[in-house]
């Protein structure tokens, strides 16, 4: 790293010269000024000032430096950032926020919050903040040693419709149909987050109808098996504390067993005073919601109790209410450990119905969701309709729970595999032999079909009613696979130029808008990693040449990770092959368990899951085990009470 | 007398006393004389195409070009605004260019955080402040309807970037989206008797108090988000706790044809006039007296049933665009103003249906109703300035029959500027003055600071 030694000694001379008041601080004082020139100046004329300077890429944003070649550029830049960070409401957050990643930059991640630059950054924004110092002012950046704890958030989130469906299953046996409980909002971010999940006018009247399909349906007799010589209110008694207690996952208190009976107590008769009872039940929020009930403190935070974790690990990895082992656990004060959570969670992962969450987050993770309302070109595509699009959801299913289920689960199989399962429409599109009725497995050119990205249903969902779209489908790779977010375009014409004879190609067309500043930012990175999938049509279909007749050209270059490919395999090779995307994976499955998306406090937590996912060569199975023991999963930052 | 869930508890459980009719002291306060009733907020999405859309003349001797045509039979009914300008995206760091016109333009201000993973406008939309002002003894508090917006298992659409109308921040507002689950959610199967339904109601009832129970029992120790969204929760159940008490009165449902192979996800031709009948019968029975009808579908509808108008060439060429959405990001494409017609014509068809309906208390619904129609963006091009936006029916002491151009200069100008063109007045004037019309004595809508215009929209009211 570049140090400034002579602008500290100006500086400091300087100061000494202005006749301060006489100065207390130590002799060993290191003074916001020196700090910024040995530490600061350097990282930001590395990282920030290629872009945030007059003219550059960044030169319109609120966070425009000069170049460091001087003393006075010195000075003029802690002015500049010292006004951002204590003049304006989120500069201070911003500024830590934009290099890692976690709101999106243009310039991508540059760093992350485990790092040394963000560490002096992190100072940096503190001695701003708090001007005067002699050491970093305010709490320090995560640096994950040993038995310190970050406790993070954990907002209360509402089951998704298919959690609920689970536990109504298997608490009283009652499959609950379509068109009641209020759907889950499909879209870009996990459907276990809190957002996807809230309860609307028209869905709080969902909420109850199901709640009266489920008592109106159950089988009471046999639910509450109540004896020849017991009275049948005793019956009910005892059906309604018993599913109260596992339908709202703890114990109950006497004010909940109370309201659960309160029916019963009022005189009601018992057969109706059970259903009404397991009406409340199950629009309660004890039912509805996670992670409500405050737990034992921790510095900082506080650990979820054994029910709540029991809870946790259950929707986590099976999607459903716990289990009796699960109860047992908890009741006996056996998922207090590592260990012991580690157990559980092994013994989950080890249950078919694990696959349901594979699933649900491969589904979330690949934008499935994109399909909800596909249609293609009639004249194209004459066969394509809702079935093909069932029909490629089934495949990506079959896909992944083969690879994660019945085969070795690593992440480069889900990559790279060359298997995949079609029926005749399927088999039509990929050009293989027709199979006949039902499902087949089939073998595709490993070559020409890597893994999940070459799938129908991806290549569909990212692409259009004509044609396919490179920068949807390259977007998806920086994001989700690499994890770079990245920032929507405001108030840029996105217009992509039309064909024309200099451009028949979408990719002379994409090129052209790479001579704009404010595009190329972004999509010299996003459009060669999109185009590299070009040999996909609109439905994902193998294609050699463009619409135009051209043939396609699939090569490109990425700057990080650094390579050139030309195709989807040598592509997938590049970015599959990057540590990075093996620590993105990770921090996916991490928001899908947790429900938000990650947070500065996660760091830690991540950290040590992702070493361990390079150290199993990537085993899916054994991520999902290590992300239940982290200290995101099994600890929060302490409620704020509000009166 | 009413169901309470003291008496029902308390009272040993005597089912079947319930008053078939609302009580009369649950009504709201009077309006002012010339106050509107009700409200309906038509959504029309993805801006439109200003030169057929601006009318040309004077306030009250004007043409009205090729979009507003189909509501020439109404033009005495109706007021057009052109010129409008949503500030608040301006505000917002994160977000794309239709979150941001899109949680902010009814809203009224930012994002409730700068954070893009949190998008949700910094408060409840207008319609949703003049629902609890007017529609709070009404069984809802408000209906939702959209026309198309996907297939989902309880035909009930929520939005995700579409999100336009909000109860408050992280609670947007869904729609019902599924005509006959509309149907049979709003007016029942008739299947259940009348005694029966009065006993359906009592047990209800007594359940629901037993949920609310629960609630504040698990909020101790809640606290921020966490307790603002059980809050909104709480907030939706006692509106349905109140609906089921007071029931939702006598309404006979509208007959609906649908024909064979309809998608209610796709086919907005067929879903629209279905939608409207429904919104129309259940306000006539003042099942409500604030409801919104969004036009859901508008980025990938391709607009068959529009072939034609469009001389037989498709109005999205998928040759040469990948959906709607890319279409309208275009300068101006032929074919376009097409789209942005036919939803005036549902608009008229509103309307009209207002026109020949007679609500509870046996006045012209038109006459007693206030219609706010307007869009996101004054072009598909990301425009948030010089939006267009039409008022009808009753606007309180405004006369109708009104065209009110604030725009800054002609269609052409702000074209030059590529919509970066203010206008000097707002959305948000436009709200304070709709909050006056019912009656309010509101200052301004939403956020306000010393740039930006406050106070009503000038020439609205008085007028």
């Amino acid at each position: 790293m570049r140090t400034f030694p002579h602008l500290v000694t100006v500086l400091s001379l300087g100061l000494a010269a202005c006749g301060d008041p006489p100065t207390t601080a130590p002799a060993d004082c290191v003074t916001d000024e020196a700090f910024f020139a040995a530490q600061a100046a350097p990282l930001l004329s590395a990282q920030c000032v290629t872009c945030h300077v007059e003219g550059g890429l960044a030169g319109g944003t609120r966070h425009v430096l000069v170049p460091f070649v001087d003393d006075a550029a010195l000075a003029e830049n802690m002015a500049r950032l010292g006004a951002l960070v204590r003049d304006t409401d989120d500069g201070a957050a911003l500024l830590l926020q934009k290099p890692t990643g976690q709101v999106p930059h243009v310039g991508g991640a540059r760093f992350d919050t485990l790092s040394p630059e963000y560490a002096v950054l992190h100072e940096l924004v503190a001695r701003l903040g708090e001007p005067g110092a002699c050491e970093h002012p305010g709490e320090a950046p995560p640096t994950c040693e040993d038995g310190v704890i970050y406790p993070a958030s954990a907002p209360l989130r509402r089951l998704t419709d298919a959690q609920v469906k689970h536990s109504i299953m298997d608490l009283v046996g009652v499959e609950l149909p379509d068109g009641l409980f209020p759907a889950t909002t499909s879209g870009p971010e996990f459907r276990t987050f809190a957002n996807n999940n809230t309860v609307t006018s028209a869905g709080v009247e969902g909420v109850m109808l199901a709640a009266e399909h489920v008592s109106a349906t159950m089988d009471l007799d046999t639910l509450w098996a109540c004896g020849a010589d017991e009275a049948e209110a005793d019956c009910a008694r005892r059906f309604l504390l018993d599913l109260g207690e596992r339908a709202w996952r703890r114990p109950l208190t006497a004010e909940q067993a109370a309201l659960i009976t309160r029916f019963l107590d009022a005189g009601v008769e018992p057969r109706e005073a059970a259903q009404m009872g397991v009406e409340l039940i199950f629009q309660a929020p004890y039912f509805l919601y996670l992670d409500a009930t405050p737990g034992e403190a921790v510095p900082g935070g506080e650990r979820l109790d054994d029910w709540a974790i029991a809870a946790r690990l259950s929707y986590f990895l099976l999607d459903t209410t716990p289990d009796e082992t699960l109860r047992a656990a908890a009741a006996a004060g056996q998922l207090r450990t590592r260990a012991q959570v580690a157990a559980q969670a092994e013994r989950l992962v080890s249950d078919p119905r694990v696959v349901r969450a594979v699933l649900s987050f491969h589904q979330d993770w690949l934008n499935t969701w994109r399909l909800d309302n596909a249609s293609r070109d009639a004249t194209l595509y004459p066969t394509f309709d809702d079935e093909t699009i069932d029909a490629m959801r089934t495949e990506l299913d079959l896909f992944v729970s083969e690879v994660v289920w019945s085969g070795d689960a690593r992440f480069e199989t889900l990559l790279f595999s060359e298997w995949t399962w079609v029926n005749a429409e399927l088999a039509a599109i990929y050009g293989l032999p027709d199979p006949g009725e039902g499902w087949s497995r089939a073998q595709l050119d490993p070559s020409l079909r890597p893994g999940a990205l070459t799938r129908l249903a991806f290549l569909t969902g990212h692409g259009y009613a004509a044609s396919s779209s490179p920068v949807k489908r390259g977007a998806f790779v920086l994001e989700e696979l690499l994890c770079q977010e990245l920032a929507p375009p405001q108030d840029v014409n996105m217009d992509l130029p039309a064909e024309s004879e200099d451009a028949e190609t979408i990719r002379e067309r994409l090129q052209q808008h790479w001579t704009d500043a404010s595009c190329a930012g972004c999509h010299t990175r996003i459009d060669p990693l999109g185009l590299s999938m070009e040999h996909y049509g609109a439905t994902g279909e193998w294609r050699d040449h463009w619409e135009s007749g051209i043939p396609v050209d699939a090569s490109g270059t990425l700057d990080d990770p650094a390579g050139s490919f030309d195709g989807a395999a040598e592509m997938v090779a590049l970015i599959g092959g990057a540590e990075r995307a093996r620590a993105c994976y990770v921090t996916r499955w991490a928001e899908y368990a947790l429900g938000r998306a990650h947070e500065e406090a996660d760091a830690c937590s991540l950290r040590v899951v992702q070493r361990r996912f390079e150290e199993s060569d990537g085993d899916i199975r054994a991520l999902l085990v290590d992300l239940a023991v982290t200290d995101a999963f099994l600890i929060r930052a302490t409620l704020e009470e509000t009166p | 007398m009413s169901l309470t869930r003291r008496r029902l508890l308390g009272g040993g459980l005597a089912l079947p006393f319930l008053s078939p009719f609302r009580p009369s002291a649950l009504r709201a306060a009077p309006l002012p004389a010339a106050a509107p009733k009700r409200l309906i907020v038509v959504h029309l999405p993805q801006g439109t195409v200003l030169s057929d859309h601006v009318p040309t003349g004077s306030e009250t001797d004007f043409t009205l070009p090729f979009i507003l045509e189909p509501l020439a039979a109404f033009q005495d009914r109706i007021i057009t605004i052109a010129g409008l300008d949503n500030l608040m995206p301006t505000y917002n760091e994160v977000g794309n260019a239709h979150q941001n016109a899109n949680f902010t333009l009814y809203s009224g201000r930012p994002f409730y955080v700068q954070d893009s993973d949190l998008l949700s406008p910094g408060g409840e939309t207008v319609e949703h402040t003049l629902a609890r002002r007017i529609s709070a003894t009404t069984p809802y508090l408000r209906l939702d309807f959209a026309i198309g917006g996907g297939e989902t298992s309880d035909g009930i659409y929520n939005p995700t970037e579409g999100a336009y109308f909000w109860a408050g921040p992280n609670d947007p507002v869904s729609f019902f989206n599924d005509p006959l689950m509309t149907l049979l959610r709003l007016f029942g199967d008739g299947s259940v008797s009348p005694a029966d339904a009065w006993a359906q109601r009592a047990r209800r009832a007594a359940v629901l108090g037993g949920v609310l129970q629960s609630f504040k029992t698990l909020r101790r120790g809640l606290g921020g988000e966490d307790r603002a969204r059980l809050d909104a929760h709480e907030e939706k159940l006692l509106e349905l706790e109140k609906r089921v008490v007071n029931g939702t009165g006598e309404c006979s449902a509208p007959t609906l044809s649908l024909p064979s192979g309809y998608r209610f996800g796709q086919d907005d031709d067929v879903s629209a006039p279905l939608m409207i009948e429904l919104l129309v019968t259940a306000m006539s029975c003042d099942l409500t007296r604030v409801s919104t009808l969004h036009f859901a579908n508008g980025h990938d509808p391709t607009f068959p049933w529009l072939t034609s108008e469009n001389g037989g060439k498709p109005i999205v060429d998928t040759s040469q665009y990948d959906n709607w959405h890319a279409v309208v990001h275009a300068d101006y494409q032929p074919g376009m103003e097409h789209v942005y017609r036919w939803y005036h014509e549902q608009l008229a068809t509103l309307i009209q249906r207002l026109h020949d309906t007679q609500d509870a208390d046996g006045d012209n619904m038109l006459d007693t109703t206030c219609v706010l129609a307007m869009s996101e963006f004054s072009s598909g091009r990301h425009w948030n300035n010089a939006l267009p936006a039409l008022l009808a029916g009753n606007v309180g002491p405004a006369t109708t029959g009104r065209f009110l151009n604030y725009m800054n200069g002609s269609v052409e100008d702000l074209e030059a500027k590529s919509g970066y063109l203010n206008s000097g007045f707002s959305t948000n004037q436009l709200f304070t003055s709709l909050l006056r019309a019912f009656g309010g004595d509101d200052a301004g809508f939403g956020y306000s600071d010393e740039t930006t215009p406050t106070g009503d929209l000038p020439g609205l009211l008085d007028g």
